[in-house]
């Protein structure tokens, strides 16, 4: 069970979510799940994400917070600040903002 | 993670709530909740146990959960028999199956038969069903 956002489709307001999500399209507003979130290579997230795991290969403009891990993959381009235990950064992400791993 | 070449369906899935507005081109598949409106270039199916709360258009419609507002579609509303829908329905093809719960007004636009566009057309049959297109 989860959920599919495709390229070409839009969602402008609030995500909740108690599984997994992909998004290859637009997310406007704010996300939250329970579960893993993986943002395909060509989408575009605006919005604050709350995540158990957070894979980003598109564009995410917003801050994290993630109770796992947070993998940024070559292509990746994130603004905002990364909270999270774990992070990997793989050469060729772009990267702008702080990063608090809970030391 | 799914190669990006991969041609995927937008699916909301029966653990996922949404509040705002969702558009776009392509079909979508609802398993659960949105509050807000739908507007698409393809196909919106509200799966058994998905709902839609607020206005839907799309080029077909088929509703097999719930849908409360009104509906506008160039295409079909069909409403499975698990379906309800309550609102004002704007389409050129309506059907419901055998079970299916529908609450609302009904503007459909076809042409009608020769014979009964004549008859409407000269009676002005007050009452009488007006052929738009």
């Amino acid at each position: 069970m989860s959920t599919v956002i495709a390229p070409g489709i839009t969602i402008e307001g609030e995500i909740t979510s108690d599984e997994d999500l992909q998004i290859g399209g637009t997310v406007r507003g704010k996300l939250t799940s329970k579960d893993a979130v993986a943002i395909d290579a060509g989408a575009v997230v605006e919005a604050d994400v709350q995540a158990s795991s957070l894979t980003i290969g598109g564009h995410l403009v917003g801050n994290s917070q993630v109770a796992e891990r947070v993998d940024l993959l070559a292509g990746a381009r994130v603004i905002g600040n990364v909270k999270a235990a774990r992070i990997t950064i793989a050469e060729g992400a772009q990267f702008k903002g702080n990063v608090d791993m809970d030391v | 993670m799914a190669p990006m070449t991969q041609a995927y369906e937008t699916t909301i899935g029966p653990r996922t709530r949404l509040r705002g507005r969702l558009h776009g081109d392509g079909d979508v598949s609802m398993e659960g909740q949105l509050e807000g409106n739908v507007t698409l270039g393809g196909k919106l199916t509200i799966q058994e146990g998905g709902s839609v709360k607020g206005e839907a258009s799309a080029s077909d419609v088929v509703v097999a959960g719930e849908l409360e507002g009104p509906v506008r579609s160039d295409g079909a509303l069909h409403v499975a028999a698990t379906g309800r829908v309550n609102g004002v329905v704007r389409v050129t093809a309506l059907s419901l199956e055998d079970g299916a719960r529908f609450h609302g007004e009904v503007h459909a636009s076809f042409d009608l038969p020769a014979e009964l566009a004549e008859k409407v057309a000269t009676a002005g049959a007050p009452g009488a069903p007006a052929a738009r297109r």
